[in-house]
């Protein structure tokens, strides 16, 4: 049982350990660094707000990824509706032969679904209750995922689930 | 999938970050979300019930004081009449009244030197009593029942019944009886054992001067008239028998005039008018006793009961507007749902 408290260890705990996956999160679903830098922030100040019970350190980190995922869409949102004209194509090809680029340019629940079970290595149900869909749809997106990447990267290796 | 994984694994947070976050627990209070939320419900049930509890005792006191003194004006009027009444009646006639009655600060009024002066006034005046009474009952339709029942067993009538319901569903009645007078007290007597009586207006008017007035007017009327006839069968000319059948048409018209006005007193003393006004109460008023501590519970026992009868009230038109708050509350919905629509739409 892990309880936020105001600066206590547990917050410490959190912070050392899932910083990174927080702000790699938040870089999948921005479209530059500071809007990551800032997501990032946001989602710890979420946490030290929220006076919610974490059963372990996976269910802290589940609801760090849901909470930084819900709140790059929020911020998408709203970037696009103040400057819709200026705003970059979400889909945007992939330069310099970057995977993550490539990854980046996918639809949301498909990008998410690839870095989460690629990198993550959460399996397709566990996907699923964190992105709150079904397990044959978080199959479908990483099926769809990786036959874009495959058109435009030439497809990852090893992509067994 | 290698690719990807180490370009991933490159991706830190920049150190100014890890600092910022770092700092957060410093800068950052605690979100009052859930307490605000709860404080919101709060204030709207404190709203809900104050309009519900304490707002409708209010009114309900208040109508009450200013009912209560308008009794205690009403009652107090009748003492300063009283004088006024024996000035006016003061060369024919003498008045005399008496009023008791439970004021709203207890004070219970009497006027005992009535009994007194009837006591010693002789036999033979001519006395028109007629009394006032207010009184509460919980059992309503018994106690007028058992009213007209008394007055039909004192040989007495209902000369008039006005029933209706007040605003609290509570029901009145204004009930206009005549007594024979030998019987008012008998009568007074029993209504207040079987009502609680707050408010007692007994009066007496002397009109043995009047009744002796027009007594002596008729007399003389009499005279007149058997004098009349007599020069009627006197009278040889025309001229004079229409002359005397004239003046007798004039002194028969006065003679009837006051035999209706000797009838008119005679009922009058003879039957007794009472007024009264029966209240339904689910509590009857008890005179109260001049100690601070027996006032202050008394009082306080007022407001547990108003409080509890507006709760009930309260609950009470609730429960019979759910129908309305339902369909304001599907309205409401509706709208709501409609307008969270419209929004979503435009952010898209």
């Amino acid at each position: 049982m892990t309880v936020i408290q105001n600066g206590g260890d547990a917050f410490r705990n959190a912070f050392e350990r899932y910083t990174d996956t927080v702000y790699r999160v938040a870089v999948h679903n921005t479209r530059n660094d500071a809007d990551a830098q800032d997501i990032t922030q946001e989602t710890f100040l979420r946490l030290l707000q929220c006076r919610k019970v974490f059963r372990d350190d996976e269910h802290l980190k589940a609801w760090l990824i849901r909470v930084t995922i819900n709140l790059c869409r929020n911020h998408l949102r709203g970037a696009r509706r103040e400057i819709p004209v200026q705003a970059p194509q979400q889909t945007q090809t992939p330069q310099s032969g970057s995977v993550l680029d490539a990854v980046r340019a996918l639809p949301e629940n498909q990008r998410n679904a690839i870095y989460l079970h690629y990198y993550e290595g959460y399996t397709a149900k566990e996907i699923a209750a964190i992105l709150g869909s079904g397990t044959n749809t978080v199959l479908s997106w990483l099926r769809r995922g990786r036959e874009t990447l495959r058109e435009t990267i030439g497809g990852l290796e090893d992509e067994s689930l | 999938m290698k690719a990807y994984k180490e370009e991933v694994d490159a991706l830190h947070a920049p150190d100014t970050l890890k600092q910022a976050i770092a700092e957060l627990p410093k800068a950052a209070k605690p979100k009052k979300t859930r307490t605000r939320r709860i404080a919101a419900v709060a204030a709207v049930l404190a709203v809900v019930l104050l309009g519900g509890f304490v707002l409708t005792p209010m009114m309900f006191s208040v109508q009450k004081s200013a009912q209560r003194s308008y009794e205690s004006i009403s009652d107090s009027a009748s003492y300063d009449y009283a004088p006024a009444e024996n000035g006016y009646y003061a060369d024919d006639s003498a008045g005399y009244g008496s009023a008791k009655g439970v004021g709203f600060n207890g004070e219970s009024a009497k006027n005992e030197s009535t009994d007194a002066q009837k006591n010693t006034l002789p036999a033979d005046r001519k006395l028109i009593r007629n009394a006032e009474l207010n009184v509460e009952t919980k059992e309503f339709d018994a106690f007028c029942d058992a009213v007209q029942k008394k007055a039909a067993e004192l040989s007495g009538y209902v000369e008039s019944t006005v029933t209706g319901t007040r605003y609290s569903d509570m029901r009145y009645a204004n009930l206009v009886l005549r007594i024979p007078a030998a019987q008012l007290d008998a009568f007074l007597q029993t209504v207040s054992q079987i009502g609680a009586v707050t408010y007692e207006n007994t009066s007496m008017r002397d009109v043995t001067d009047d009744y002796i007035d027009v007594e002596s007017r008729l007399a003389a009327l009499e005279t007149e008239q058997e004098t009349l006839l007599d020069l009627l069968k006197q009278s040889k000319s025309l001229s004079d028998t229409l002359e005397i059948q004239d003046r007798l048409t004039t002194v028969r018209g006065e003679l009837e005039s006051y035999k209706g006005q000797l009838k008119a007193l005679d009922s009058k003393i003879d039957y007794s008018t009472v007024t009264m006004t029966v209240d339904e109460v689910e509590r009857v008023t008890t005179p109260e006793s001049k100690s601070f501590w027996t006032q202050v519970r008394q009082n306080l026992a007022d407001n547990l009961y108003s409080i509890g009868q507006s709760a009930r009230n309260f609950a009470i038109s609730f429960l019979s507007n759910l129908p309305y708050i339902v369909i304001w509350l599907i309205v409401i919905g509706v709208v709501v749902t409609v307008v969270v629509l419209i929004r979503r739409k435009r952010r898209r």
